[in-house]
């Protein structure tokens, strides 16, 4: 991610594909949930370890929140019309805190996602990797990424 | 003396008699309208805070009347089980009831500060927060 300054920052967002075995999943960490204005969707809660194996793998895992940034998405207008770009950037940080400056303006914010349940997964993973639990198998498949000429597709809202 | 909060409900009938105004006058109670859903010929509520030393009189004057009187707090709980703490809700919150406890990022619920307006309910992705009648 670029800032205005053109300077690289760090980009907190990601999106995974996973898939899992539904009947050995536990109702803490999958719920059905329904978000105002958006629809039915699933809430998951997932750990993933991320091995250390160099030092700029160990750079990144070290991010602070400060570090991390996230665009400045309008989901009222620009998001559901395909207007390219963002009102800036925040850091996780400033995010956490509750309030972000917006054009100038204070803005509240407010989490999605929840950081007490996030905290539970990871000293559960720790635990079973202390413990010798948690063992690594080989990929099942691989995922398919665009240089397989996988393309993703927009839905053009009405 | 400290402020009480109260939920009134009432039927199509009660709605026509000016309450507040006898609260105030006749009971002497200094009465804040904190919420009111009031329509003619529909049944109605109100939350009110009322403060004075006659309060407990002015809440039977209203029941019997008719009109359903409930302390404020047991109108909204949040269901433990269901809350997963994610913060969705502290967003909306007009009174900040609902709040984020920092650096712990969990969320707090003060029934005290709660106005039932009902809107984390809707806000709520997880339908945590419920209406008790
Ligand atoms: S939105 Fe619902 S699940 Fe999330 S913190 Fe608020 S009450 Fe809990
Ligand atoms: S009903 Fe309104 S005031 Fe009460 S907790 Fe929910 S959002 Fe806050």
């Amino acid at each position: 991610m670029i800032n205005v300054e053109g300077k690289e920052i760090g980009s907190a967002g990601g999106t995974l594909a996973v898939t899992g075995d539904l009947k050995q999943m536990s109702p803490r960490w999958l719920i059905g949930t329904s978000y105002l204005g958006y629809g039915a969707t699933l809430s998951v809660g997932i750990g993933i370890p991320i091995p250390i194996l160099n030092e700029e793998i160990a750079r990144y895992a070290a991010m602070k929140d400060e570090e991390l940034f996230a665009p400045v998405v309008d989901y009222g207008e620009a998001y559901p019309s395909f207007t390219p770009g963002n009102l800036g950037y925040v850091s996780y940080a400033e995010l956490k805190s509750g309030k972000i400056k917006v054009n100038g303006k204070d803005v509240i914010t407010a989490p999605l996602s929840s950081m007490s349940r996030a905290r539970e997964i990871a000293s559960t993973l720790k635990g079973w990797i202390q413990k010798g639990e948690f063992q690594l198998t080989e990929p099942v498949k691989t995922l398919p990424s665009p240089a397989d000429g996988f393309t993703a597709h927009s839905i053009k809202e009405a | 003396m400290s402020p009480k909060r109260i939920v009134l409900r009432f039927g199509i009938d009660s709605t026509v008699k000016p309450i507040v105004y006898r609260l105030v006058k006749d009971y002497d109670l200094v009465v804040n309208i904190m919420r009111a859903d009031v329509n003619p010929k529909k049944e109605g509520m109100m939350v009110l805070e009322v403060t004075g030393d006659r309060s407990e009189e002015g809440l039977d004057y209203l029941r019997n009347l008719g009109i359903s009187v409930q302390d404020l707090n047991q109108g909204i709980v949040r269901n433990d089980e269901k809350c997963v703490m994610c913060g969705a809700c502290t967003g909306i919150c007009p009174t900040g009831a609902l709040y984020m406890q920092r650096p712990s990022m969990e969320v707090g619920f003060d029934g005290d500060q709660c106005v039932v307006c009902l809107l984390c309910t809707k806000v709520c992705p997880m339908k945590a927060m419920e209406v008790h009648l």
